[in-house]
């Protein structure tokens, strides 16, 4: 590892994850009644809506388990036909931060990962490192990367490695 | 500190002489200094034999000083691996570097190759063609690669590392030259994402050996206070050893960066994809060479060069220097080189009219002028020892001299512009092709554009070159490519310009061309009466110049190659003694025990007589939801959806438009509006994405909403007589006795834990069977206790003895058994598709005469006559009596450990009406007698798995 690279990769293992699929023309409707952002990523202190497309969003929180977020889902969009379902071991999530984050990060994708384009709040559904993620900046410095459990060790060698590698 | 480096000046130049860097050359070990390239640290040394030609093995030295080398091509190693090919030209001298020569044997001094060049008459322009008729060319092509070809590729592991980024910025400077520079400065200045790339080890393009004078201040000082002012700059960065090698759509930039891998200390090259909003080309312009007889013997090198080795690496090329030209920036470097010490002993130009400050700069320095001369000949054998030329009267002179300096003038390195679909056109005063219609994005300044004297001054005006028969004269060095290869084509009737490359091999060399282009087409012009611009250029394809294949693969290689996805009780299949394999995009435990055989056939005779245990997690799920969900799934399915009741399974196939078998599995109804959709375990992603393509582009008026969930469930699947008894160890599941849970059932809950599950009774091996899904973060936990749960013995299961399970059962696997090919008629689900009156994808297709032909392929089992024998999946089943003709073939066989002899199921034509037909089977020269049987070879009246 080049002398000085400041990055940290963790593994992210505390929270509760729920996707939530809503029907099309019910996507503003749902993200009202939800106060879910469009398109940006929404951090509170203690739960996350990850934009992953028009109709599609990866709650997740911290404090709240998955059945009551399916369960605050159900009341609230009574009425709008969507489907929340469990996804809390479905995905790796891997926090990695530090001063040259975005430089190594660059290495994975065609994203625009400088902060005027990628600034906190933000989400990008995207292929990194060959398999789908989305990335949420956490910080100026943080980004959170949800991958699917299957490649979870496999993209944390790949970015050990890409730091390793970097300049 | 000084070295005997013969060659090299006593002071001046970018150099530092405090400092030594050795390196080696052939073996031999040699001095050079910090700023040298590989070229100019040979050249000090007084090398001048750097490499043989590719076709005819003739002794050849640096012809430039830069990327567009075509003779100096080295294999190079340093530090990490060998390179092959390197332009020593362009290669940073590094501490220790070790050079050889290429295409020589046995030394790049005297090479027996060059009885190539002696017996030549033989090999004119595509000799390839015309002379190895006969017996064919392949008797002949082993021989003709060997004596052709440059570098030999390295063996082994690249042990050197690479890596790839993605950039963006709003400008891209191509070239560090004044004009980029002043670009780069004017958008920095902006404030704009400036990205500056210099090929070169340093920074200033032709000021770095073409002093002059901007803003009114000296070269020297402008390009350091104006690098200073760009370092003071957040929003611009700057990389030198980095070439913009490649142009593709909406101004994506490829950069071979090799600066951190030069530095040492492990830094690896990069290859970089950058997305520029503006692009602005500095690139320059390449000299071209003159044509005369033997001009490429070591020591004829293009005037610019000669004049960069002494001025940047204070490196005389000779001791006596004659120039060739057709121009004006020739003259000025043929002064400057005499006086930076190396005498001028003759100028000769094409031209009549020359300005008459060069004419008195060469009377004050006394150096001999000829106008309107012609070049004739260099004489020499293995360097120049004399010019031969003809005067302005026609009287033929020598003069004597070891360095022949050359202008025919300069061409836009224009490359990159012509990738990015830039036009050009010829400019008949500067005889060369400039940017003429820009693409969006992209502006040419400086030399690229044609403006060669950014700092104002002398204009170029060359004439085109004058060819005189006089021996051979090269075009393209690289490709050895000659002014009669180019007569030759223009005879057999080769006169477009693409034709005649691709005939004569003109600049299809790794230089591509950039010292050779101009001069061919030029050529061809002429012996066909039209202009350059007429004639046309060949196109530019990335890269610019060659880059290490280990740049464009990155760090894909091991496991990085493919991403590996890893099952959640990985760890704990490994700690059973899994073997691992690839099954799709999944490592998945094919076996538990090094011995495959014995393994797979414990494990099969595990699930037939006790309790195996199975990872499915990779099974594909998708929730499909809404009202309309039993409608839209009953258009997906061949099967009736709606018919199925809450709680219940159903086995279904999917069919492409073309009522092909797509992927098949169990479906679910959880509650009336919402389904569960069992995929196969490689199809998981791509049958989602069908689902989305469907609902979003065709049933958009369905109310559904669709879940893919595979990744949160983890499967383990407990089949085998004892598969109940180990499942109600689990406390909290539901009453299993087959009255309550019978075959194809479904019911999901809680666990006493509280750990959420679903479960569905369904089986692929034919035994009593049970799905039971948990969150994959309990997936360790739930395989350990259900293979301690009871004293049964659970044996750990793996997908080669599952595949040898269905296989018995004559259960088929979509794309194993079936192929593009095969639809629902072929594999026996006629009466389905018979019975479901409503439409659903593909059933219009099935109605084709040609799907419902009684003799297509169609699905049945094997057995053997020999019961000794094999049978291989991939083999054809032939008939006695028609010949070798193949029938069809063998899909899935295996020798079946439940009943002791080989089975098999496959496709044969009217295989339904055949049962009992003996057949042939061939496989790898082998015929077998075997009899076709019903597919399915154990209970088939499925009471194992009901009860």
């Amino acid at each position: 590892m080049p002398d000085g690279l400041d990055i940290r990769i963790e593994q992210a293992t505390d929270r509760a994850l729920v996707s939530l699929r809503v029907a099309r023309g019910a996507a503003e409707e749902a993200a009202r009644r939800l106060h879910l952002a469009l398109p940006l990523c929404v951090a509170g202190e203690d739960r996350q809506s990850l934009w992953l497309g028009p109709d599609h969003w990866l709650l997740a929180s911290t404090t709240r388990a998955a059945s009551d977020m399916i369960e605050h889902c159900a009341a609230t969009l009574d009425g709008v036909l969507h489907n929340a379902v469990d996804q809390s071991a479905a995905f790796s999530v891997l926090r990695v931060a530090g001063a040259d984050v975005r430089g190594v990060l660059a290495s994975g994708a065609a994203l625009d990962f400088r902060a005027s384009s990628f600034p906190p709040g933000g989400c990008r559904p995207t292929r990194f490192a060959q398999v789908a993620v989305a990335i949420v900046a956490t910080g100026a410095d943080e980004f959170e990367i949800y991958v699917d459990r299957g490649y979870g060790k496999y993209l944390r060698d790949w970015l050990e490695d890409a730091v390793l590698i970097a300049e | 500190m000084s070295s005997p480096q013969p060659f090299r000046k006593a002071e001046g130049g970018r150099i530092d002489r405090t400092r030594d860097v050795a390196f080696t050359f052939d073996g031999r070990r040699y001095l050079g200094h910090p700023g040298d390239t590989l070229a100019s640290a040979l050249l000090a040394n007084g090398v001048r034999i750097m490499g043989r030609g590719m076709k005819f093995h003739r002794p050849r030295g640096v012809l430039t000083a830069g990327i567009e080398e075509p003779n100096a091509l080295l294999s190079v190693d340093w530090g990490a691996g060998r390179i092959p090919s390197v332009r020593a030209t362009a290669m940073p001298l590094l501490e220790g570097l070790e050079g050889r020569s290429q295409n020589c044997f046995p030394s790049v001094n005297f090479d027996v190759g060059r009885v190539l060049d002696y017996t030549r008459a033989l090999w004119p322009a595509g000799f390839y063609y015309k002379m190895f008729k006969w017996p064919n060319w392949h008797a002949f092509e082993w021989a003709v690669r060997r004596a052709g070809g440059l570098g030999r590729v390295p063996g082994g592991t690249d042990p050197a590392r690479y890596r790839h980024v993605n950039g963006h910025c709003a400008v891209l400077v191509v070239g560090s030259g004044p004009s980029g520079l002043m670009a780069a400065l004017a958008a920095g200045r902006r404030g704009e994402d400036v990205l500056l790339v210099e090929q070169d080890s340093e920074f200033g393009g032709s000021l770095l050996h073409d002093p002059m004078e901007i803003d009114g201040t000296g070269s020297d000082a402008w390009l350091a206070a104006t690098l200073a002012e760009l370092d003071g700059m957040d929003n611009v960065r700057r990389m030198a050893n980095a070439t913009v090698a490649g142009c593709y759509d909406h101004n994506l930039l490829t950069i071979h960066d090799r600066g951190a891998a030069y530095r040492g200390d492990g830094g690896v090259e990069s290859f970089w994809k950058v997305r520029a909003k503006q692009v602005v080309l500095a690139t320059g312009a390449f000299e071209q060479p003159m044509l005369f007889g033997k001009n490429d013997l070591p020591g004829v090198m293009l005037a610019g060069a000669v004049r960069k080795y002494a001025s940047r690496f204070a490196v005389d090329c000779g001791r006596r220097v004659a120039g060739v030209v057709n121009n004006d920036s020739g003259w000025r470097a043929l002064l400057a080189v005499h006086d930076g010490g190396a005498p001028v002993c003759a100028i000769v130009d094409t031209r009549r009219d020359v300005e008459a400050d060069l004419l008195e700069a060469a009377g004050a320095r006394g150096i001999p002028v000829y106008r309107g001369a012609t070049p004739l000949k260099a004489r020499g054998s293995r360097g120049v020892r004399a010019l031969r030329f003809a005067d302005g009267e026609g009287t033929v002179q020598q003069v004597d001299c070891d360095v022949i300096a050359m202008s025919g003038g300069w061409n836009p390195a224009t490359q990159l512009y012509s990738q990015a679909g830039g036009k050009l056109r010829y400019d008949a005063a500067l005889h060369c092709f400039l940017p003429d219609q820009d693409p969006a994005g992209w502006e040419a300044v400086g030399a690229a554009s044609g403006s060669f004297a950014p700092g104002g001054g002398a204009s170029v005006l060359p004439s085109a070159p004058a060819p005189v028969r006089t021996g051979r004269q090269w075009v393209d060095f690289q490709h050895d490519v000659t002014v009669a290869d180019i007569e030759l084509a223009v005879r057999e009737d080769y006169i477009s310009v693409e034709h005649m490359k691709r005939y004569t091999t003109a600049g299809m060399a790794v230089d591509q061309g950039k010292t050779s282009n101009l001069n061919a087409l030029t050529l061809l012009g002429q012996l066909t009466g039209r202009t350059p611009g007429e004639v046309g250029t060949t196109t530019s394809r990335p890269q610019f110049a060659p880059v290490t294949m280990g740049a464009i693969a990155g760090n894909r290689r091991g496991d990085f190659y493919r991403p590996p996805k890893l099952l959640a009780a990985h760890d704990w299949h490994a700690a059973q003694g899994a073997v691992f394999d690839d099954y799709g995009s999944w490592k998945r435990p094919a076996c538990y025990g090094p011995d495959r055989d014995a393994a797979i056939a414990r494990e099969v005779l595990a699930v037939r007589q006790s309790v195996g245990l199975f990872d499915g997690s990779p099974l594909g799920k998708i929730e499909v939801r809404g009202p309309d969900a039993a409608t839209f799934l009953d258009r997906i399915y061949v099967n009736n959806v709606p018919s199925l009741k809450p709680g219940r399974v159903r086995y279904g196939l999917m069919l492409n438009e073309n009522g092909i078998v797509m992927d098949d599995g169990v479906f679910v109804r959880i509650a009336e509006d919402h389904f569960l959709v069992n995929t196969t375990s490689g199809n998981a992603d791509r049958v989602a994405a069908w689902l989305e393509e469907w609902h979003q582009c065709e049933y958009f008026d369905i109310e559904v909403v669709l879940s893919p969930v595979t990744s949160q469930w983890a499967v383990a699947t407990l089949a085998g007589p004892e598969a109940r008894t180990v499942l109600e160890s689990l406390p909290g599941l539901i009453d299993l006795s087959t009255s309550n849970f019978p075959h194809m059932r479904f019911a999901e809950g809680r666990l006493a834990d509280d750990t959420p599950y679903r479960l569905q009774r369904v089986s692929f091996s034919g035994e009593q069977s049970y799905e039971l899904s948990v969150p994959s973060s309990c997936a360790v936990s739930i395989f350990e206790r259900l293979r301690s749960a009871a004293d049964v013995g659970v044996v750990p299961v793996g997908v080669e003895a599952l595949m040898v399970l269905r296989t018995e059962k004559g259960f088929i696997h979509v794309g194993v058994d079936t192929d593009g090919t095969t639809n629902p008629l072929d594999i026996g689900f006629g009466g389905v598709v018979a019975r479901k009156q409503r439409e659903f994808i593909g059933a219009r297709s099935l109605a084709r005469p040609n799907d419902q032909r009684a003799d297509r392929r169609q699905l049945v089992g094997f057995e053997l006559l020999d019961g000794d024998a094999g049978l291989a999946a991939g083999a054809h089943v032939v008939t006695a009596g028609n010949g070798m003709r193949s029938e069809g073939f063998v899909t899935s066989a295996f020798r079946s450990p439940t009943l002791g002899r080989p089975i098999g199921i496959g496709l044969i034509e009217g295989g339904f009406g055949r049962k009992g037909e003996e057949v042939l089977v061939y496989d790898a020269g082998r015929t077998t007698p075997a009899r076709v049987v019903d597919p399915c070879f154990y209970d088939p009246a499925g009471e194992r798995m009901r009860a």
